[in-house]
């Protein structure tokens, strides 16, 4: 890696590393003594919530940087077109297939591996599509992606109304995580494992993505195997997307607001620092942003602080951008 | 002028049909032989609903239509650019400043708030100049979830996530003699919306065309935003939100019948209405007696339809 992007990649490293210490170490702060059980028993919580959020924020930087250069474009990350209102919505339609009370919902290995099945299935089948026949048409993935969203909303309303309120307390927690309620039972032996086969399988081919940068035709005369390379890649990010989403929920603007910010900082278009980048950042986001909110006596989810920033800065990207070109 | 009079047969047959479907029954001898019974019911109950039906339809998708041709993009309609949103959140807003209110009040301040989130959407996208097809649905799902996101962060921060979550489900069920009559004021707008519809298509165009042309853009503009606000606004309020008209009945009559907007805009009315008739029908068939939300009948239905109109599009993009 060159060396002009090490200084700011250490600098936004050690904010993250301060951001983690800062969210495990400040409910230390006033307790007179501390017992060996009681720093146990609060580490190992926040811990495994805190390892969560580095996955979250590694998942989101890697799939919205990937998928832009898959669609060549920069306003555009899996989670905006609905990569993750898709796996929402095929959890919410195990749940309509099978009923609430079947092994499939309440065991979340199954259910997660489940959901992620369809989730590849379905996303392969459509973007996949879309992707190729409409020769990268964007505007077509979005609607897909809106499409996906709003049957989603009527689906979920709809089986809160019909299912027995307990069940349906049941299967939200269990299948509709948030950052406040994060699913971490498929923590350690699921996410965790899936997610660093995954990194490693798809930082092979930054390489190849970096010359895929160049277009489609430039790629191939250069010898990437592009449509291979986009079908292989489709999967990956849909399984990563799978995990984020089943580990927190739906974070419709994370990616985009790190992957942009780090093409910002860095001014470069290789993938590597930007990864290493948007994923630093992304953890900075999510937890001094958990830490700020659980400390400050704000009452509202990090999820929707994240869209509220993340919109303005979107327009504001669209609004300048286009004055520039 | 053929397929006009199969659309009006159709929806004469859904009318009937809706009038007729529900858990009591209604004998024709009965209403024929004016059984005070029966047209109490009809007068209080079957009516008024189905009257709700075809007002809400109407409503979206002429407002659908008047913002699609304004804007010039076929991707979006009131409830994906936050009109919807803004309307909420006014809601939200007077329930927070004055506590419960009558259904009028909330409307005022629905209204109002419509009006300015139609404005501030309309107002960044003339700030782009190159106005890219895909950007302007993008910008509008950004300033919806905006808005969105400005809902729940005050419904959290003042315990009303429960009020939120109980306005804004789509469903005719209540909607009996006594809580729809609200419904009437989105008919002087419509009326204004089809004189006016020569002149939103001309603005749809550009401002220096409809100059030319002696139109007052800033005016149409104004005006189309209004009526668009002040259907959507009576609609949210009284039935609540119900995905895919807007955006879907355009769509699919254009494809039909092309894109003469003025001609096009009593077909798209008609359509609307059969479309919407067919949802509440089904909502009510499915699981008879009960029935389900109409919101859920109309996303099931209108995101097939859509898939379908988008795999068209890309099989014709070849």
């Amino acid at each position: 890696m060159p060396n002009k992007f090490i200084k700011p990649l250490i600098m936004v490293g050690l904010l993250a590393l301060l951001a983690v210490i800062l969210y495990l170490t400040y409910w230390l702060i006033g307790i007179d003594v501390i017992t060996m059980g009681q720093l146990e028993r609060g580490l190992s919580r926040r811990g495994a919530r805190v390892v969560a959020m580095i996955v979250v924020a590694f998942t989101m930087g890697i799939t919205g940087l990937f998928f832009q250069t898959l669609t060549q474009n920069r306003i555009l990350t899996p989670s905006v077109i609905g990569f993750d209102s898709t796996f929402v919505l095929s959890q919410t339609l195990i749940v309509f297939l099978f009923g609430s009370s079947t092994v499939l919902i309440a065991n979340p290995y199954y259910n997660f591996i489940l959901s992620t099945l369809v989730m590849v299935f379905s996303s392969l089948l459509l973007y996949g599509f879309v992707l190729k026949k409409g020769k990268n048409n964007l505007a077509l993935l979005l609607l897909v992606g809106l499409v996906f969203r709003t049957l989603m909303g009527s689906l979920t309303s709809f089986l809160s109304r019909i299912i027995d309120p307990d069940d349906f307390l049941v299967v939200t927690s269990r299948s509709m995580a948030s950052l406040t309620n994060m699913n971490t039972d498929i923590l350690w032996y699921l996410a965790l494992p899936i997610l660093v086969l995954i990194i490693i399988l798809m930082a092979r081919d930054t390489k190849s993505f970096d010359v895929m940068n160049l277009g489609e035709d430039q790629a191939k005369s250069l010898g990437v195997s592009y449509h291979k390379l986009m079908n292989r890649h489709l999967i990956y990010i849909a399984i990563l997307i799978s995990v984020s989403t089943a580990l927190v929920g739906p974070l419709m603007f994370l990616g985009l607001i790190t992957v942009n910010l780090s093409r910002e900082i860095l001014k470069t278009d290789y993938h590597k620092p930007l990864l290493w980048m948007s994923s630093l950042l992304g953890i900075v986001f999510l937890v001094l942003g958990q830490f700020i909110l659980t400390t400050s006596n704000l009452n509202t989810s990090l999820a929707t602080l994240i869209n509220l920033i993340g919109g303005l800065y979107m327009i504001s990207i669209l609004v300048k951008g286009e004055k520039q070109a | 002028m053929k397929k006009r009079l199969y659309l009006i047969i159709l929806f004469a047959l859904l009318l009937i049909l809706s009038i007729s479907i529900g858990v009591s029954n209604i004998k024709f001898i009965d209403v024929v032989k004016l059984d005070p019974d029966t047209w109490f019911l009809l007068l209080t109950s079957r009516l008024p609903r189905t009257i709700a039906i075809i007002l809400t339809a109407v409503g979206l998708s002429i407002s659908g239509l008047i913002l699609q041709t304004i804007s010039k993009n076929k991707f979006i309609s009131p409830s994906v650019v936050g009109v919807t949103d803004s309307a909420q959140l006014g809601i939200l807003l007077a329930y927070l400043l004055f506590g419960t209110l009558s259904l009028t009040f909330k409307l005022v301040f629905a209204f109002g708030f419509a009006v300015l989130g139609s404005f501030v959407f309309i107002t960044i996208l003339n700030k782009i100049k190159f106005k890219n097809e895909i950007y302007v649905p993008l910008i509008g799902m950004m300033f919806g979830s905006i808005i969105a996101a400005i809902v729940s962060f005050l419904a959290f921060q003042f315990n009303a996530t429960q009020f939120i979550d109980t306005i804004g489900v789509g469903s005719f069920t209540t909607k009996i003699a006594g809580n729809y009559e609200l419904l009437y004021v989105v008919i002087p707008p419509l009326i204004l919306a089809f004189i006016y519809m020569v002149q939103f298509n001309i603005i749809g165009i550009g401002e220096d065309f409809a100059k030319n042309l002696g139109v007052n853009y800033k005016r149409t503009m104004m005006m189309g935003l209004v009526i668009i606000s002040m259907v959507t606004a009576a609609i949210f309020v009284v039935v609540g939100s119900i995905p895919f008209i807007g955006l879907v009945v355009p769509n699919l009559v254009s494809i039909y019948y092309g894109d003469n907007v003025k001609k096009n805009a009593i077909d798209i009315a008609l359509f609307g209405s059969v479309f919407v008739l067919i949802g509440d029908i089904l909502s009510r068939v499915i699981i008879y007696p009960y029935e389900i939300p109409v919101s859920l009948t109309m996303g099931v239905l209108g995101s097939i339809i859509f898939l379908y109109l988008i795999y068209r599009r890309v099989n014709h993009a070849k």
